[in-house]
């Protein structure tokens, strides 16, 4: 019981009900024809199009491809961009020679790829992967880089005290102490992997919601087109949230948040202890 | 002068990859490579187009667009974000919808705006505008909530109207967030004006690299890549020496009428 009150507590009941309103309000208004667009469906239209969607296992393939291609992107930005990262960190030579030419890419737009990936392997996975991977990489490798960078520097002599080999302080010293800006950096890559496939889909391959989401604004089935966005949003929700949910959970994670967290919160104690509260 | 020698220098050296993977590409140079064009192949293409002219017309339309939507989406983000931020009523009855919109792809709304409005110059603007108005009204309404409360009891103190205390205090207190939130926004607007010009072939930038692409014209491809590439460089740079200019003066004076 006590359970079951504390959840209906979480409901964010104000929330849903606008929620509610504007439904019923888009639904209302174009019965009564307040709203006179063409192509915008009714939510209940909607619902019937996700729900057959659903059940034809066409909502369910796309989902796959799509899912599958984040993670797969992502996964492998995450390895380039921590290499990468650590490297150019932990190398003040190779950060030297490298660092204007990082600047110079990193900012360069994943979309203008799109056609040069098109030209190179096809309508393909590949220019998707491809196009996925390049802007995902810098987020985590920029994260990895100013990570080794803030690194203290008496944990570096607490490695050469031990005599810790050079694989050992990475593992063992290095990676524990970045991992909470590496995880800030991944989430930034994670949105960007989900927004390169659905472009990509888009204009590069054509699987998936996003090219399902194509498929329905040219054949005018807006009500599909409608179903297939609500799907890729609750699919960023997921995403989103478990990835959150992991990061909390990962042992050396939390242990480093909260070392670097104390300081912090102790600051803000002392702030709101102003007049304010008093 | 010494400073800027070393600078330069220091320049020189960081970009000696990419210009050695450059001249390397150049040196080899696969003749008549349909995928490799040799970079001074895509010198030479756009030196072309620039002469046809109608390169610098393309660009000006991307960047027009480009402008107007940051813009456009500063203003209503930073005042939704502020209503929202001020009242934690509103911010809970809307939370479900702005998580929704926050973690929906933002190309997602180009197909849903060219079903319902089909191809115009207005539609470009509109959702690139409603694409990046999202993180600026989140950031806003984020750092407008976590305003100190000795801030607000400054507001009380001196009763200041409501106007007054956002204009004084509860705007300048937030524009850190607010200067993060638009640069958070800056390569959304890049990515999904390109996007639109790609899909509806509508005159810009996108649209010319797409329509190179179909005709297999590859060293143009290169080309505009690296114009494309330029342009990010440049407007994600400019923002940044424009917020470093803002921030110089923050945190902010007291205004005349308190001194």
């Amino acid at each position: 019981m006590n359970m079951f009150q504390r959840y209906i507590n979480g409901i964010n009941i104000s929330g849903v009900v606008v929620l509610g309103c504007m439904l019923g309000l888009w639904e209302t208004s174009m019965h009564v024809g307040w709203l006179d667009l063409d192509y915008l469906p009714l939510p209940s239209n909607i619902a019937m199009a996700f729900w057959t969607l659903c059940m034809s296992g066409e909502m369910f393939t796309n989902t796959i491809h799509t899912l599958r291609s984040v993670l797969i992107g992502w996964g492998v930005a995450t390895v380039i961009g921590l290499s990468c990262g650590l490297a150019v960190g932990l190398s003040s030579t190779l950060r030297r020679f490298s660092w204007a030419t990082i600047e110079v890419l990193r900012p360069l737009p994943g979309i203008a790829f799109l056609p040069v990936a098109i030209m190179l392997f096809n309508f393909s996975i590949e220019t998707e992967l491809a196009i996925i991977i390049y802007p995902t990489v810098w987020p985590i490798l920029v994260a990895a880089m100013t990570g080794v960078s803030v690194v203290h520097a008496r944990l570096f002599d607490v490695s050469k005290t031990l005599r810790l080999s050079r694989y050992k302080t990475i593992f063992s010293v290095i990676l524990p102490a970045i991992t909470p800006a590496l995880m800030t950096g991944c989430r930034v890559g994670f949105s960007i992997a989900l927004i390169m496939a659905v472009i990509a889909e888009m204009l590069g391959n054509p699987m998936g919601l996003g090219h399902a989401i194509i498929n329905a604004q040219l054949s005018m089935q807006s009500e599909n087109m409608f179903a297939y966005v609500l799907m890729i949003g609750v699919l960023g929700i997921m995403l989103n949230a478990s990835l959150m949910a992991t990061v909390q959970s990962l042992p050396f994670s939390k242990s480093a948040t909260m070392q670097s967290a104390k300081p912090a919160q102790s600051n803000s104690n002392r702030l709101s202890k102003g007049p304010s509260h008093a | 002068m010494r400073d800027w020698m070393s600078r330069t220098s220091h320049l020189l050296m960081g970009l000696l990859p990419l210009f050695g993977i450059l001249a390397i590409w150049q040196l080899i140079n696969p003749v008549n490579s349909p995928y490799f064009p040799a970079p001074d192949a895509w010198w030479h293409s756009l030196v072309k187009q620039f002469q046809a002219g109608q390169l610098l017309a393309m660009i000006g339309n991307t960047l027009r667009v480009f402008a107007i939507s940051i813009f456009a989406s500063s203003l209503i983000g930073i005042i939704v974000g502020i209503v929202i931020g001020l009242n934690p009523r509103i911010a809970k009855a809307l939370s479900p919808l702005l998580e929704f919109l926050r973690n929906l792809p933002p190309p997602v709304l180009v197909p849903i705006a060219i079903l319902l409005m089909g191809y115009s110059k207005s539609l470009q603007v509109l959702v690139v505008t409603s694409a990046t108005v999202w993180p600026i009204i989140i950031a806003t309404a984020n750092a407008v909530k976590l305003t100190h409360p000795l801030l607000r009891d400054v507001a009380l103190t001196l009763h200041l109207s409501r106007f007054r205390t956002i204009r004084d205090i509860v705007y300048p207190s937030a524009l850190p967030a607010i200067l993060m939130g638009i640069k958070v926004a800056i390569p959304i607007a890049i990515v999904v004006t390109l996007l639109i010009e790609m899909i509806t072939l509508m005159p810009g930038i996108g649209s010319l690299i797409v329509r190179a692409q179909r005709e297999f014209r590859s060293a143009e491809v290169y080309g505009l890549l690296i114009l494309v590439g330029m342009l990010g460089f440049m407007l994600n740079h400019g923002y940044k020496i424009i917020e470093r200019s803002i921030m110089q003066h923050w945190p902010p004076s007291a205004s005349d009428d308190f001194k």
